[in-house]
Parts: C-alpha cells; sequence; structure tokens
C-alpha cells in the first residue's frame, strides 16, 4: 500500500508539470503583445515595458517559464492591474467558497444518485426503473444556468423561502446558517446534473456486474438477494463508481463557474468570467491552474480510494 | 538427407518486464528459453504444452508476428526475422497462421469473400476474375459451399469459421502452416472434421505443418513428430509413435498420465 | 458455457432483413425514434428559418419592449429591445445545433485520429499521444476552455474552438480503448499476415471495427457539446451582440429574470428539448450499435429463474413412481429461451435421477443443454430470456421449481452446491477467500464469524490447499487457476451438500491440474457422501468418475445407462459416433472418424430424431414423429427407434 501511494504520487507529478506548462503557455497564445492584452488599451509604453521586463517576457521561452514556476513556489502569482492587488491574495479568499459549494454538491449528487442508480440496476425494466431513467435523461439535458434561473424564480421569487445570490462576504455576515441558507440552491442546482450522472453511471456499472459469473455463483450459496446485492453485486461497482465520482469532481468544479454567475456566488469561478471580461490574464492564468492543482489531488485521491476497495490494483 | 524447411537453434524471446519505481528493472521473462527444433518438408511437427509454456510465442515468431531475441530461425535457409523485416510479403507466401479462436481472427464486419481476397491480391497479385476464380477453388477446398462466400463470419458456426481460417492461409499458398490451437475452441464432433480436413489437405498439397496443441490426443492423431514443451524449454522431442509409446521425460509421463481416458479396455 | 443466453442469440433471422440489423434495432426502440422525430421537426423548423414569414432577429423596436407571450404580432413576446423572440429563437437554435454539430464531429475527428494512431502505433508514440491527453484531462472540463476563450479573446468562433480541444481527450482516450481491444485481435494479425500494409490495416480492419463506438461517441457528445456552447454564450464568451444563439439569449434574459421571466426561461426551455431530443436518439444509436448488447446482454439478473404455474408443467407428466425419495429427480424438464422472436427450447424434456451417493454424468458438445439442465436445478438460469415451462425438478419429492424463494436459498449452498466452470471469474474478486467460503458455512451452517473462518480454512485444508490460514486471507487473484477452484469446491462442500453439481469444473484447466482436481472432487465427495451431477463434454473425464452418464443432443437425453456400459456398446447412432470423433489416446491406429454436419439450432429443431440428419442408419420413420427414451437393457435407455439393430 505504502508502495502504490509512493508511485501514485510520483505520477502526479508529470502531471502538474503538464498542467503547468498548458497555463503557462496560454498567455503566450494571446495574439499580439501579452502584455499590452494584460494591461488593457490604456497602457503607456512605460508600463508595458515594465510588465513585459516583469513578466520576463523579453526572454527566451522556457527561461520564462521556469522563473514563472520559480515565482509560483514563492506563492507569486502576479499582481492583478484591474484589482490592483496581488492574484493570490483574490484566489485564497474565493477558493473556500467554490471548494465548499462543488463539495456540497458533490456529497449531495452521490448520496441521492448511487443508490438511485442500484435501485434502478436491480428493478430493471419495472415502473421504478422507467422513472429514474426518464428523470436522468432530463437531469443530463437541463443546462444547470437555466434550472438555476428557475429555482431562483421558483423558490426566490414567487415562494421566498430562500435567498437567491447576494452572498458577497463568506465569512461576513450571517455565520454558517447564514451561508447554509444561501448555499441550498447553488448547490441543488450544480447537484442536479451531475447527480444524474451518477445515476446512469451507477446503474450501468451494477447491470455490469450483476451479469458476472461470482454474483451467481453468490446466489448458489444460498445468500439472501440482499446479501447478494449489497456485498456481492455493489461492492464491486463501487470500484467501478469511485472514479466516476472523481470525474464528476472536474464536472461540478467547471459547472460551478455558471452557477456561481447565476447566484453571484463569490467563488473562482464568477472571479474567472469578470476577469476574462476585463482581459485580467494573470488574474485567470493563476485561478485556472489553483483549480486544476486541487482536481490532480482529488482523483490522486479516488485513485487512492479505488485502490483501498480493490485488491488487484495494489497487485498491479 | 532430409529435407527441412523450418529450424530453429536455440531461439529465444524475452519479454522485459516493467520497470517498478526505485527498484532496478526485474529480469525479463522468456517464453521460449533456447529451443531447437526442425521440421521436414511434407510433415507435421507437433508442439505440446501447457498454458505459459511458450508455444503460442514460438508460433508467433515463426510467423514473423513476434521477433526473436536471440537464436536462429530460418525458413528455406532464409531468416524469418530478416525476411519480416525486408520483405514481409515474401514471409507471408512461406509461411501462414490459423488462429485458435475462430471467430476472433476473422473480422466481423467483413464478408467472407472480402476476407479470402485480401491475401490473393496482396500475396498472389491476383484481381478481378482471377480472384474469384481462385476463392471458389479455396471455398471448394475446404468444403464449404460457394455460396457462403458473401456471408459475414458471425453467421457460420465455430467449424466453419475455422474453414474459412484454414482457407485464408491456403490463399497465400504457404509450404509451412503454423496451427495454434485450431481445434481447441472446437466441439468434438467438429474437432474431428477439422482433423480431417487437414489431413487431407496436407496429402492433397504436400503441406508442412507446425501443429500446437495442448491436448496430447490431438496432436497423437495429426503429428508425425512430437516436441515436448515446459516453462518455455523443449523437454523432450522424438516421433509421435515413440513418445506416446514409450515417454522419457518425467513431464511427459506426467502429461500422459493425467489424460482422462474414455477408452475401455 | 458460462453464459447459455450469450451462445444462443447468434442472429440466424438476420439475413432475412434487408434493413442492416443495427436500423432495425434502432427503429424498433420506440424512444429513440421519438428523439429522432423531435429532433428532426427542430431541425426543419431551424432550417426553415431563413424562407418562414418571421421579423427579422436583430430587428429591435424600443416602443415594443418586453411584451409577454401571445402579443399579436409577436408570439413569444419580445426581449428587452423589441426584437421579436420566436424569430431569434429559431435563428439561435440554427447557430446552437450548427455549432454542436460541427464541435462534436471535429473533436471526434481531431480525437479519433490520435486514438487510433495511439492504439494501433503502441510503444513510445502511445505513451507520448497519451500523456498530453492526460494533461489536458487533469483541468477540470470547462476550466480549459475558459482558459482558452480568455486568450483568444471571447466570440463564438473561439468558444467553438475551445469546446472542440476541450473535448478532444474524451474521444482520443475512448477510441484508443475501444482500438486496442480490436488490435489484440487475432484477424489483426491475419490481415498482416496476409501482406496488407499499415494503412490498409488501419482504414481497411481497424477502422470499421471502431467505428459504432465514434458513431455513438459522436451522438452523445452532441446534446452536451450545444450545451456548453450555450453555457459559455450564456457566460457573455461566445456569440456576441446582437447575433445571439441559445446561450446568449438566456444571458441577456437573465437580469430581466424578476421582471420579464419569459425572455430567458424560453430559450432555456428550447435547449433543453434539443438536449432530451439528441440524448433519447444517441442512447437509442447505442443500443442498437453497442456490440455487448448483442451478445446476451438482455440476460437480466433476478433471484430466480422464472417457472410456469405447477399445473402448466405438470401437463402431460406421467405420475411420479418412485423418484419421491431421491435427493434429485428431473421429470420432464424443459427450459427455453425467448429471444426476440425466436424460442430456444435449450432443455427440452429432461429426465434424469440422482441417487444417494451416485455420480451421474451429462455429456454433450455445446448447445445440448447440458449446462442449462444443471443450471435449472438450483434456478439459475438468467431470466428473462430464461423459463422454465415445463416439467418438475423433485428434490425429495419438493418442487424445487415452485417452492418459496427463502426454501430455495436454503437448499442452494446446503442441499445441493455448485461447482462452476471458470474458477476465474466464479470468484467474488474483491473478497478474500476464507471469507468467500466462510459465507456458506455462516448462512447454513448458523456459525458465528470466528468458528466459519475457522470451518473456512479446515475446508481449504481439506482441499490440499497448503498453508489454508495464510491463504484464506487471499484474493482470487493472487491464486493459480487450479487453487482457485480449490476454493470453488472448498466452498461447496462447506455445509456436506447432498448433491454437488458440478458444470465442466475443470474445462479451464491445464491437464495435469485438471487431473489433480478432478481426483480430489471426486475422493471428497465419496468420503462426505455426496452424490455428484458432473457435466461435460469430455468423455474421458466422464469415464474416470461417474456411474451413469446421460448423453444430451438437441436438448434432449439420447441415450443413458452405466458408464462403461454405454462407452463399450453405444446404443445410439450419436453417442456411437461421437465416441469415434474422440482421438484416443495410445491408440494411433487409425483416423479420427467425424460426423458430417451440424448440431441443430435448439430454435429450429426437426421433428423426430433430432440426430437424423446426420445420422447414416435413419429411416423415414425417424422424422415422422417423436420417438421415445425407452430401455434398451438393464439400466440402460436409448431415443432411437434402431437401438435393437447390430
Amino acid at each position: 500500500m505504502g508502495g502504490l501511494i509512493l508511485r501514485r504520487l510520483a505520477q502526479v507529478v508529470p502531471v502538474l508539470f503538464g498542467v503547468s506548462v498548458v497555463v503557462f503557455l496560454v498567455i503566450n497564445l494571446i495574439p499580439g503583445d501579452p502584455a499590452r492584452a494584460i494591461l488593457g488599451t490604456f497602457a503607456t509604453p512605460a508600463t508595458i515595458a515594465d510588465v513585459t521586463h516583469q513578466l520576463g517576457l523579453d526572454r527566451p521561452l522556457p527561461v520564462q517559464y521556469l522563473v514563472w514556476v520559480d515565482n509560483l513556489l514563492h506563492g507569486d502569482f502576479g499582481r492583478s492591474y484591474i484589482l490592483h492587488k496581488p492574484v493570490i491574495d483574490e484566489i485564497g479568499a474565493r477558493l473556500f467558497p467554490t471548494l465548499l459549494l462543488a463539495g456540497t454538491a458533490l456529497v449531495l449528487a452521490s448520496v441521492v444518485g448511487v443508490p438511485l442508480g442500484i435501485l434502478a440496476a436491480v428493478r430493471q425494466d419495472a415502473a421504478a426503473d422507467r422513472i429514474v431513467t426518464l428523470a436522468v435523461l432530463v437531469g443530463i439535458s437541463t443546462p444547470s444556468f437555466w434550472l438555476g434561473m428557475l429555482l431562483i424564480l421558483w423558490f426566490g421569487v414567487r415562494l421566498a423561502w430562500l435567498p437567491v445570490g447576494g452572498m458577497t462576504e463568506m465569512f461576513g455576515g450571517g455565520g454558517p446558517l447564514d451561508i447554509a441558507r444561501h448555499l441550498v440552491l447553488p448547490a441543488a442546482t450544480l447537484a442536479a446534473v451531475a447527480g444524474a450522472v451518477l445515476v446512469r453511471l451507477t446503474r450501468g456499472a451494477m447491470l455490469e456486474v450483476l451479469r458476472q459469473d461470482y454474483v451467481r455463483t453468490a446466489r448458489a450459496k444460498g445468500l439472501s438477494e440482499r446479501r447478494v446485492v449489497v456485498r456481492h453485486a455493489f461492492r464491486n461497482a463501487v470500484v467501478g463508481i469511485v472514479p466516476v465520482i472523481g470525474l464528476q469532481a472536474g464536472f461540478v468544479l467547471g459547472g460551478a463557474v455558471y452557477v456561481e454567475t447565476v447566484f453571484q456566488w463569490p467563488g473562482i469561478g464568477r472571479m474567472l468570467v469578470s476577469a476574462i471580461g476585463t482581459r485580467d490574464i494573470l488574474l485567470v492564468q493563476g485561478g485556472v491552474l489553483v483549480v486544476a492543482c486541487a482536481y490532480v489531488l482529488i482523483n490522486l485521491l479516488t485513485d487512492l480510494v479505488q485502490a483501498v476497495l480493490d485488491p488487484r490494483i495494489v497487485a498491479s | 538427407m532430409s529435407d527441412i524447411v523450418l529450424r530453429a537453434e536455440d531461439l529465444v524471446r524475452e519479454f522485459r518486464r516493467p520497470r517498478r519505481l526505485l527498484r532496478p528493472r526485474p529480469p525479463g521473462l522468456r517464453a521460449v528459453d533456447g529451443v531447437s527444433l526442425a521440421v521436414e518438408r511434407g510433415r507435421t511437427l507437433g508442439i505440446v504444452g501447457e498454458s505459459g509454456c511458450g508455444k503460442s510465442t514460438l508460433a508467433r515468431m515463426v510467423v514473423g508476428l513476434i521477433a526473436p531475441t536471440g537464436g536462429a530461425l530460418t525458413i528455406d535457409g532464409r531468416s524469418i526475422p530478416e525476411l519480416a523485416r525486408a520483405d514481409r510479403r515474401a514471409l507471408c507466401r512461406r509461411v501462414q497462421m490459423v488462429f485458435q479462436d475462430p471467430s476472433g481472427s476473422l473480422n466481423p464486419r467483413k464478408t467472407v469473400r472480402d476476407i479470402l481476397t485480401a491475401p490473393l491480391r496482396a500475396l498472389r497479385g491476383l484481381d478481378g476474375a482471377a480472384a474469384r476464380a481462385r476463392v471458389a477453388e479455396l471455398m471448394d477446398l475446404v468444403s464449404l459451399r460457394p455460396e457462403f462466400a458473401d456471408r459475414h463470419p458471425h453467421e457460420f458456426s465455430g467449424g466453419q469459421a475455422q474453414r474459412i481460417g484454414i482457407a485464408r492461409a491456403l490463399a497465400a499458398e504457404p509450404e509451412v502452416l503454423v496451427l495454434d490451437e485450431p481445434v481447441s475452441a472446437l466441439d468434438v464432433s467438429v474437432q474431428a472434421q477439422v482433423l480431417q480436413l487437414l489431413g487431407d489437405l496436407q496429402a492433397r498439397l504436400g503441406l508442412t505443418y507446425l501443429f500446437i496443441s495442448h491436448d496430447l490426443a490431438v496432436v497423437e492423431a495429426i503429428a508425425h513428430d512430437v516436441v515436448v514443451m515446459q516453462r518455455g524449454k523443449v523437454v523432450e522431442a522424438a516421433p509421435a509413435e515413440r513418445i506416446f509409446a514409450d515417454p522419457r521425460h518425467d513431464y511427459t509421463k506426467l502429461l500422459l498420465g493425467s489424460v482422462p481416458r474414455a477408452a475401455v479396455p | 458455457m458460462s453464459a447459455p443466453a450469450a451462445s444462443l442469440t447468434v442472429t440466424r433471422s438476420a439475413r432475412r432483413f434487408a434493413l442492416p440489423p443495427a436500423l432495425t434495432r434502432l427503429l424498433h426502440n420506440r424512444t429513440a425514434t421519438a428523439g429522432a422525430l423531435l429532433l428532426a421537426a427542430v431541425a426543419l423548423v431551424a432550417l426553415l428559418a431563413p424562407v418562414l414569414p418571421l421579423q427579422p432577429p436583430d430587428a429591435s423596436h424600443l416602443a415594443l419592449r418586453l411584451k409577454p407571450v401571445l402579443t399579436p404580432g409577436h408570439l413569444l413576446g419580445t426581449d428587452q429591445l423589441g426584437r421579436d423572440i420566436l424569430s431569434r429563437l429559431l435563428w439561435g437554435t440554427r447557430l446552437s445545433l450548427a455549432v454542436g454539430v460541427f464541435a462534436a464531429l471535429m473533436s471526434s475527428l481531431l480525437g479519433s485520429t490520435i486514438g487510433l494512431a495511439a492504439a494501433y502505433r503502441g510503444g513510445l508514440v502511445d505513451a507520448a499521444l497519451m500523456r498530453g491527453i492526460d494533461t489536458l484531462m487533469a483541468f477540470p472540463y470547462l476550466l480549459l476552455a475558459l482558459a482558452i476563450v480568455a486568450a483568444l479573446g471571447p466570440g463564438l468562433f473561439n468558444a467553438m474552438m475551445a469546446i472542440i480541444v476541450v473535448n478532444v481527450p474524451f474521444f482520443a482516450r475512448g477510441v484508443r480503448g475501444a482500438a486496442l481491444s480490436v488490435v489484440r485481435a487475432d484477424f489483426m494479425a491475419a490481415a498482416r499476415l496476409c501482406g496488407l500494409s499499415d494503412l490498409r490495416i488501419v482504414f481497411g480492419e481497424l477502422l470499421p471495427n471502431v467505428m459504432p463506438g465514434i458513431v455513438i461517441g459522436v451522438s452523445t457528445t452532441v446534446g452536451w457539446m450545444i450545451l456548453e456552447t450555450a453555457g459559455l454564450s450564456f457566460l457573455g464568451l461566445g456569440a456576441q451582440p446582437p447575433q445571439a444563439d441559445l446561450g446568449g439569449m438566456l444571458g441577456e434574459g437573465r437580469n430581466l429574470l424578476q421582471v420579464a421571466p419569459h425572455v430567458a426561461t424560453i430559450p432555456g426551455l428550447v435547449i433543453l428539448l434539443l438536449a432530451i431530443a439528441i440524448n433519447l436518439l444517441g442512447d437509442g444509436l447505442r443500443d442498437a450499435l453497442d456490440p455487448k448488447l448483442k451478445a446476451g446482454g438482455t440476460a437480466r439478473s433476478r433471484a430466480r429463474t422464472d417457472a410456469a404455474s405447477g399445473e402448466e408443467r405438470r401437463r402431460g407428466l406421467p405420475a411420479p413412481l418412485a423418484l419421491a425419495r431421491l435427493p434429485l429427480a428431473l421429470r420432464g424438464l424443459r427450459t427455453e429461451f425467448r429471444v426476440g422472436r425466436s424460442v430456444y427450447a435449450a432443455v427440452g424434456g429432461v429426465d434424469i435421477a440422482v441417487a444417494r451417493g451416485e455420480a451421474v454424468g451429462i455429456v454433450g458438445e455445446s448447445g445440448s443443454g447440458k449446462t442449462v439442465t444443471a443450471l435449472s436445478v438450483l434456478g439459475l438460469v438468467a431470466s428473462p430470456p430464461g423459463r422454465i415451462v415445463g416439467g418438475e425438478i423433485l428434490h425429495h419429492g419438493e418442487d424445487l421449481a415452485e417452492v418459496p424463494l427463502r426454501r430455495l436459498q436454503d437448499v442452494r449452498g446446503g442441499r445441493i452446491a455448485c461447482v462452476f466452470q471458470d474458477p476465474g471469474t466464479s470468484l467474488n474478486p474483491l473478497i478474500p477467500v476464507g471469507e468467500q467460503v466462510a459465507e456458506v458455512v455462516r448462512r447454513h451452517a448458523g456459525l458465528g464469524r470466528r468458528a466459519a473462518m475457522a470451518r473456512a480454512v479446515s475446508l481449504l485444508d481439506a482441499v490440499m490447499i497448503p498453508e489454508p490460514a495464510e491463504t484464506a486471507r487471499r484474493y482470487p487473484h493472487e491464486m493459480s487457476g487450479g487453487q482457485r477452484q480449490r476454493v470453488g469446491i472448498a466452498m461447496a462442500l462447506a455445509d456436506d451438500p447432498e448433491i454437488i453439481i458440478a458444470d465442466e469444473p475443470t474445462t479451464a484447466l491445464d491437464v495435469t491440474t485438471q487431473a489433480k482436481v478432478l481426483r480430489l472432487l471426486n475422493d471428497l465427495r465419496r468420503e462426505r457422501g455426496s452424490a455428484l451431477l458432473f457435466i461435460s463434454h469430455d468423455f474421458g473425464v466422464i469415464a474416470s468418475l461417474c456411474d451413469r452418464v446421460h448423453v444430451m443432443y438437441g436438448g434432449r437425453v439420447v441415450e443413458s445407462g452405466p458408464v462403461a456400459e454405454v462407452l463399450r456398446h453405444p446404443r445410439h447412432p450419436y453417442t456411437r459416433r461421437l465416441l469415434a470423433c474422440v482421438p484416443a489416446l495410445g491408440s494411433r491406429t487409425g483416423r479420427v472418424a467425424p460426423i458430417p454436419g451440424l448440431p441443430p439450432s435448439t430454435d429450429a429443431l426437426p421433428t423426430g430424431c433430432a440426430f437424423a440428419p446426420r445420422c447414416d442408419r435413419a429411416l423415414p420413420a425417424c422424422t415422422s414423429g417423436d420417438i421415445a427414451l425407452r430401455p434398451v437393457g438393464p439400466d440402460r435407455h436409448a431415443r432411437c427407434i434402431r437401438a435393437d439393430d447390430e
């Protein structure tokens, strides 16, 4: 097991390297002079020269990259020329709300989606299965930004049960309960689509596993259906579901961009959208890099969980 | 002076094992470990062994699908690995293969005609009417009805599919046919049909067979000479009559003693 | 024969249709047809947008701002600039659809090329390409798209490029996976041996087999692409005003949500409909093209095999004689598979009795019904398609086909235990083998966890597994095939069953291992006084184990009797000729004598004797009516009217 963790950690290094290269290259994709793009149209030649030098844009690409990585490792993500503060500060303030939103949505999606998937598989072709399958179809076809608006319209405006946004300061006002009230609608919106995907994949994994010879063996041993489904089938299906949950983490983190925009949630997603609007390239770069790293770590975690569940992985 | 078509001398195939983190690479796995054998023209050499003994790796080296990592392997005195590299088609005209899984060795998306025409065109330069005529001949050779030519593999039973596999191998007009467990996926009644067909073809076309199987009874029924392999090495080689009547190596004896027998005195 | 249904679904009927089977299946799928119709309707309206009598989509009338739905002249009302929503909707749908389809095609083209190259070339090319793909996949999907749009600048074209790039990895991964399994297939090796060039192999052999996967990929991705590009437009990063796709309209409507909800909700509804239509069609395509569904994928997993009512099953059966006391007596057992319009009579009226401590063999070729007979006993045939339609399965006079499930579960693994064919797949890969054995003990002997494990260890010891206490903690993948089958036997012996049903338990094993496992199974069951019902295709194996044998052909027993006598003096022509097919070791006397023709498919059995078409002694009477299994000597039966001829 220890060897496996080491091996997985060693595999993360090249992935992180690749991620950093891609994020770094994004700035070089910008047509024309990146410094001018960063500073906007009103920049003076002097500030442009200043930024060019600061970012090392006048040096060869590999050197630029090394300087950039070196700065990153010292916690220096550059300065936002729009917000007039270090990128790292802005990201620091917005990372937690995004992780809270995405995490809540993912837990919600798993808690609802996985059992529904099992139910649909065990009752294949029965009414329950058909209803779940229909719900899944609607779920995966729904644009989350539209669903968010409908929820605002219904629960926020019509029924006025829940706040519809205005969560500007995470730790400013009402405490945990207030945060929770603000969290309900966006998390539900985000969880709806992720949950639908999870139902579908859980159902598929269960159907596949239920067809296996060892399920027949379990029945031949005289075990109860409950035990056959839970201990023999579901345990094996989980091995396939865990990486899917990891993958869903990526979709939830991405989907958070829409949901944060609709509900004005003070997270990285909304920050990115406005940063793109203001051409605040360094802020975009930093935000994407941090979220991507978080995602890589989540996948590392699901990999390890999978290895704990499946002894065959440790062996190979 | 006997006429040796196929010869292996001290043949080795090593597979590299994956390197593990912070540890030296483990020694390679020798699937075939110093095998020497010779096959006379027009005869059948049976290769017997259990799973993992290296017999399939040996078969794939003989047809040039895998390159040996050591030793010499020649057909008509020419090096097989070299031919495989420099002039694959020349090699394919000399030696062909029939695979174990009859349906897996036929592309499910092609008709029998497509499957048989491919080697005719690429290896024998036949096209159009000539190819059509030759396909009909080949189908007849393996006792398949000519109207089957326009069907897809999934419409055939295992035995019929294996006949198609044999016809495809014969399309190249090879001297040597490598048969890699050609009947083990078949039911006994069908297995007998295919064995009989293989016997007839050898008599009619003067083919040389390298017949690989885990089933001693089948090998005894078809082979002139037998090689017993264990863990990549040849443990015993002898004419079939001798090896089955008087096995000398302990492993050969164990194999023979393990076969459940239906014959009653 | 691990999946009896799989071998039965060979579509013999496929040729009767003029349409390709995949298309036929698609048309039979009602949901897919509904999706296709819905999509076609939306696409048609969108395509006709330029010729329909619509207001210009970008013409603003500030006087007519935010008119509600059903305003005269503006069926769906107007937006904040007084533009006609219906018109903008149709033009927007046109745009979204075009972008979605184009993006899906482009990323599938790029991704498939990468996937095919990686799979076919392998080695370093594969490693390099996949490392790149892994890097792209390390980003949360949408974030990478945002980064690309951030660099290229907002706009519909750039948004589309971003969506294409971020979807390439999914196609590359999927196609590589599918292609790898094809690359390893023997027909690829055969293509190389046919002297074909790499290019011809890739495009002629590999691509056609991967194509269904790519089509499924595209069809299931289009909906997703439409959602994602709509999303980027919604954020203001895609289509720029005044041009609007569906997402852009939603984005513009967002600020008016409380004043004029219809401006945002209507485009959202259209996106939803479009996505539903595409997903329905995509799912239908997947079901129609997925080879997994073709081969036995219709099999369901239920607690027991369906059975017709007792009354129905007993119709025409003679009154039970002395069978009541036997541990197992099958009387006229008939098990069918219904696949599409075909009915396969896999077991067509089988009578087999097993006495206490007796070893009974069933021998036959594939499709003879031997495995289905064995699985029917404990209701382990997958239902649907399987169903017990006739006969009784008597266990001490109790019909197992109709006892309550709870009772059946008491018998399973308790009085009657099974050993299956493939020890590699019949053990649960995630549970240590000791626990898998102990589970039976706990279930049937009612022992506690610790006592059950101790008993499991002694069972492992009994099946000659070295260091049983140690091995009990190991997983199946850590053991050899022979060891695993020993575990399977230990599991079957756990509650000292009256009968062990063994379905080709050694077919997957090497011959030397087979000999050891067979000896073990035989010794242990004799020691414990268990009877044995042993299924095999191998007369040799049956001869070394069994007292009596039943020979099956076409779903019925054609001959039965003591093994030695059946072998020495077979009375049914099939038995005789089957024996002549088996090359006998040590008798290098003559050639094997094959039986011409093929065994019948059980969905189209001939009248009378199923073997008659292949039989050299057949008479007209053989095919004119049902032929009974009749006594032909002491304890001998044969289903042949010429059994007495010499």
